[in-house]
């Protein structure tokens, strides 16, 4: 039963801040499903990549203590950030095997360090342990006649032996995931090439180029859209989408969508529910045109 | 009652400048059971053994022990000598005096001391030790090869010329192996059929040479020197013996488009087929499975126009019992292929290249086909796709091989090779062609190699990219090649319009079964064992079976025939004698007090402990116990400490020859 | 390579089980290199530790000995493939049950000696040797020796209330 699934979940910074709408569509749409969603209690930050760039103790510690504090909530941990799953599934990963560095964290944490939890991703969630029989029967209004690129970006199945959560270089849940919902999934080229990730603050011309690949990818495979299942990367390709075109002359107008809107739209949540607002590439023109909306 | 006779070598200075020899004679002389002692300035010069050998038969001595160097040095010696007098030679112990007591410890006194017990020690021991006469296996001079490729085509020809009688199992159709697949060889560019297909001919028409093709091992029992090999030879459909290999069957059979193996599934045959046109032998096969008659009872043409009347639908499978003194394994090696490998294996796939779906990225062998003027396009590289000729070429090296994460650390040897033969003959071929070979080393060691590689950059336009490639993918009809070129330190992307990889060289699918068949170790790749990686490259730890070939690691056709050579030479030593001489120092188990709990079994790294069955005089079986076989036994005596019964001894180490050497110090 | 010999009147007898192959080997080359090491040992010899039951190591101590040690190939180097695996198991074991009975196992060494190590054999010997000649003389084995068999009489009040609790 639908009921019996329950998970704590661990936002991260960014679905509190910037990536509000993956945030609020991920409530809405685990509501819908009767999943139950306990936000664990006074966490804090992941420490996402600036901080295992420049301590890795740091890194391991805030991750360590997340899950400590998320043994406080009954079931396993839900995440919807890549880049959040990436830390914790990483910390799990280099604490199990190495002695030293688990002692180390515990020192730092003053607490003991707890590496049996389980850490999935909504991905993981949705088609494994919901199952998508079950995700497909939620299904009210199915997204016919939507092509979706699926883009996993570098974080959600690589490295190998780490995330765990599909084959690394050739994985297929987000597809298998969407196609529940109704859409078509397009086969494009660059679903796992990196967006340039944290860059775009540093290196932006780098990001520029990187995005302009996958979008051109994307709308050379016949894409209506592109879905996500990271903050970063969706604002890489929606925030900057203006500006690529702009520097490349090109024009894409490809909505990018996080994965709990899309199937959100698919079991009957209305816009408001998901956040398409937020959005900067407006997706209502096309969303109206395909009739799902 | 013992007769010991005791003799102290002085060894020149060795051992007496730290040892007072004579006083250990005298002390060791007062001990019960010895009836001489005395000390000697050389015992193992040639006054020293005949002393020994004449001391023996005046004093009638029933042991000897001699004590002077390691038995490391000279046991072997003095036991000649003993048994030269008429003496059991393992009724001969040495006791070591001077690498563990003369050479290492200054203080006379000390040393002195410590000689005598080391001598009393040895002669408590002796008191113990039994009359062990040599074992003797008969020799079966015939020979087994499994597998046909060059490796076992070399060794069974050598065999066979050595006068010795060899029966050649090959579990395709053919006999030739992969290097019949090749199109020209390294580093002098010849042709790989012209120079094999003699071999294959040779083998053929060996008199000695018995060929069993299509057929595979299906049991192995017996040990060295007395293995009896079950053979089960597959239902080709065509006798043999009234076939004629005219070939008009394969002409008239309606199932044209089957993939061929042989041609790495871009060529087509029929059912009844053979797999290349110089096949040995030269009998076709029905692939039941792909031909109409089998699948849905209707057709029969070939049936209809073979003249002979050769085809016979009901030909069933047969096994043949063949007895062999030794078996040469030369079972080869396969491909990697970079498919997705289900869930758990230890082996990865490259899901960046495609997971073997994209047409154009092909494998080298596939390459090889392309290249092969008797290969499916005789000999036009083009796409397999569309049949265009490519204009450019990405070979990517080390696909699989030395990739940790990938589950394969070992380097293919081959490819380096390989891959720049394959950029120049796509260079004689396509002449406004360009090939680009993204690699991390060139390993190029043997003779003529490097030169051969150089003249790939040099002459022949290849355009080498030190660096990886990361991820390629279909781009219309491209494929977009991602890389890098660490040598200037930019990423590279090329639109290929085909990929070659050189994909790693793995044993033979089912390599572990056949291994355990056998009884002989593999590693966690299924390579076979060598006994010893440096002494004993051909042989394995289980008596009488030998390697050969790729089997036991990736390698080059000259290797491989050199490794076959050894191994023939292995197998002509074993023949040489009629009988097999080893030392008794084996292991035998006292039945009446063994359960058949087999732990020893378990422990035996040389598969040497067989059942023997107990029956009373009506024929009843009373129980199963362990038996060592003589032939087999290594002589570790790891079983013995392993019996919880105490029911196995070792000759030459039993317990009461060490409780004696303990309980005299 | 050794240390001068301190004035001590103890003299430790340490008895050696060593495989062919490797460790005997090794003390050969100990002795062909002229090493010094401490007298003291006495080297056995066998074809493989697989062969080294821990009946003998019982044995040796009863006889006196002061120290024991056991020693063969390396793990992966056996000249019987897979002999000193089935040895370091059946010591693991072992060592248990001598610990339960009181043995102090610093008295027992299990060592690797391959036969280009002839170093290491001196300085196994030598460390076992010195280690033990402080410890002193093993005299468990002998006290149980002389310890009063029991008569099999029911004669002490620990014994009668057992019996009686029955």
């Amino acid at each position: 039963m639908n009921d019996t699934l329950k998970y704590a979940y661990y936002p991260g910074c960014s679905l509190h801040a910037s990536a509000g709408e993956y945030d609020l569509s991920t409530r809405e749409l685990f509501h819908a499903l009767g999943i139950s969603l306990t936000e664990v209690p006074d966490w804090f930050c992941c420490g996402a990549t600036p901080a295992h760039n420049v301590d890795e103790l740091l890194s391991l510690s805030l991750c360590a203590k997340n899950l400590e504090l998320a043994e406080q909530v009954e079931g396993d941990l839900a995440v919807a950030c890549a880049s959040c799953f990436s830390r914790l599934k990483f910390t799990q990963h280099t604490l199990e095997e190495n002695v030293t560095k688990r002692k180390q964290v515990e020192k730092a944490i003053d607490a003991p360090v707890k590496l049996d939890g389980k850490v999935k991703h909504l991905l993981e969630i949705l088609a494994k342990d919901l199952g998508l029989e079950r995700l497909a029967a939620s299904v009210s209004k199915p997204l016919a006649g939507l092509k979706v690129a699926c883009y996993y970006g570098c974080l959600l199945t690589r490295p190998t032996d780490v995330p765990n959560l599909d084959c690394p270089e050739a994985p297929t849940i987000m597809e298998r995931v969407v196609e529940a919902a109704g859409a078509e999934a397009v086969a494009w080229s660059h679903r796992l090439e990196c967006c340039g990730a944290n860059f775009t603050l540093s290196r932006p011309g780098v990001v520029l180029q990187l995005t302009n690949a996958i979008l051109d990818s994307a709308k050379a495979a016949g894409a209506d859209c592109v879905m996500v299942g990271c903050p970063l990367c969706h604002g890489n390709l929606d925030i900057r989408q203006k500006e690529i075109e702009s520097v490349y002359t090109t024009s894409y107008n490809l909505p990018v969508f996080y994965l709990t809107q899309l199937v959100g739209l698919a079991v009957g949540l209305a816009s408001e529910q998901l956040g398409l607002d937020a959005m900067i590439v407006n997706p209502t023109p096309l969303l109206k045109e395909k009739g799902l909306l | 009652m013992s007769r010991i006779g005791v003799f102290i070598c002085h060894c020149g200075e060795n051992i007496s400048r730290t040892v007072d020899v004579e006083r250990v004679a005298q002390e060791v002389g007062r001990l019960p059971g010895v009836a001489f002692s005395s000390d000697y300035k050389y015992m193992c010069s040639d006054p020293g053994q005949t002393l020994l050998k004449k001391t023996i038969q005046d004093q009638k001595l029933s042991h000897v022990v001699v004590a002077a160097c390691s038995p490391r040095m000279h046991e072997k010696t003095f036991r000649k000598a003993v048994e030269a007098a008429g003496l059991n030679p393992f009724l001969c112990e040495m006791a070591n005096i001077r690498e563990h007591c003369s050479w290492v410890h200054e203080n006379i006194e000390e040393a002195t001391v410590k000689a005598t017990e080391i001598v009393g020690m040895m002669v408590e021991r002796v008191k113990k030790n039994r009359v062990l006469p040599t074992i003797t296996v008969p020799v079966t001079k015939r020979s087994l090869v499994i597998g046909g490729g060059i490796a076992g085509i070399q060794a069974a020809l050598d065999i066979a010329d050595a006068g010795h009688e060899v029966v050649l199992v090959e579990r395709e159709p053919s006999i030739g192996g992969h290097m019949a697949q090749l199109s020209e060889t390294f580093p002098t560019l010849d042709c790989s059929q012209c120079i094999m297909t003699p071999k294959m001919v040779d083998v053929a028409n060996h008199p000695k040479i018995k060929l069993y093709t299509y057929s595979e091992i299906e049991l192995v029992e017996g040990f060295i020197g007395n293995f009896q090999v079950t053979i089960k030879k597959k239902a080709r459909s065509v006798d043999e013996d009234r076939c004629t290999g005219c070939g008009v069957c394969m002409t008239k059979c309606p199932q044209k488009k089957i993939p061929n193996k042989f041609d790495q599934n871009i060529g087509m045959r029929t059912a009844i087929y053979i797999p290349f046109p110089q096949a040995v032998p030269n009998t076709p096969v029905i692939d039941r499975e792909n031909c109409t008659k089998f699948k849905t009872g209707k057709c029969g043409v070939c049936q209809k126009v073979c003249g002979p009347g050769a085809v016979d639908f009901e030909q069933e499978d047969r096994l043949i019992v063949e007895p062999v003194g030794a078996i040469v394994v030369a079972t080869g090696f396969d491909l990697y292929t970079i498919d997705e490998k289900p869930k758990g294996s230890p082996i990865k796939g490259y899901g960046e290249f495609g997971h073997g779906k994209i047409p154009d990225v092909i494998d080298g062998m596939t390459f090889e086909r392309l290249a092969s003027a008797s290969g499916p396009t005789g000999g036009k590289i083009v796409r397999p796709s569309d049949g265009k000729e490519p204009k450019q070429i990405v070979f990517i090296q080390c696909i699989g091989s030395r990739a940790r994460e990938k589950g394969i650390s070992y380097c293919s040897k081959v490819c380096c090779m390989y891959t720049a033969k394959h950029t120049m003959l796509y260079h004689h071929k396509v002449h406004d062609g360009q090939a680009y070979v993204f690699f991390m080393d060139a390993r190029t060691p043997g003779k003529s190699y490097d030169e051969f590689w150089r003249r790939a950059i040099e002459e022949e336009e290849a355009v080498y990219i030190r660096g990886m490639v990361s991820r390629l993918y279909q781009k219309g009809d491209k494929i977009v090649v991602m890389g890098s070129d660490i040598a200037v330190g930019v990423q590279v992307e090329i639109e290929a319009d085909m990929v070659v990889l050189a994909t790693a060289i793995q044993p033979q699918k089912g390599a572990d079964l056949l291994a355990q068949k056998l009884g002989i170790s593999y590693d966690k790749y299924n390579f076979y064992s060598e006994a010893h990686a440096k002494l004993r490259p051909v042989e394995c730890a289980t008596a009488g079976i030998y390697l050969a070939g790729a089997c036991q690691g990736p390698k080059d056709i000259p290797e491989t025939v050199s490794q076959a050579s050894a191994a023939a030479a292995k197998v002509m030593t074993l023949f040489s004698k009629d009988k097999l001489e080893r030392e008794p120092i084996v292991a035998r188990v006292r039945e009446a007090g063994c359960v058949g709990c087999f732990a020893c079994r378990k422990v035996c790294a040389y598969g040497a402990v067989e059942e023997k069955e107990i029956r009373d005089r009506q024929g009843n079986l009373i129980k199963v116990v362990a038996y060592v076989n003589p032939g087999v036994c290594a002589g570790c005596g790891t079983c013995q400490a392993t019996c919880p019964s105490k029911c196995v001894e070792l000759d030459g180490y039993t317990d009461e020859q060490v409780i004696a050497m303990i309980e005299a110090l | 390579m050794h240390p001068a010999k301190q004035k001590h009147t103890f003299e430790p007898k340490i008895i050696a089980f060593v495989c062919t192959w490797c460790t005997y080997a090794g003390a050969d080359l100990a002795g062909t290199s002229r090493m010094q090491y401490p007298s003291n040992v006495r080297v056995l010899k066998f074809p493989c530790t697989g062969r080294i039951d821990p009946v003998f190591i019982l044995k040796a101590f009863q006889q006196g000995a002061d120290g024991v040690l056991v020693s063969g190939c390396h793990p992966g180097d056996c000249h019987y493939i897979a002999g000193n695996f089935h040895a370091r198991r059946r010591f693991a074991v072992f060592r248990k049950l001598l610990e339960f009975v009181g043995v102090d196992l610093n008295r027992l060494q299990f060592s690797w000696v391959s036969a280009a190590e002839g170093g290491k054999w001196v300085e196994v010997v030598t460390d076992l040797t010195e280690k033990v000649r402080n410890m002193g003389p093993m005299t468990e084995f002998k006290e149980l020796a002389t310890e009063e068999q029991w008569s099999g009489a029911i004669n002490t009040p620990e014994l009668k209330e057992a019996f009686n609790a029955i």
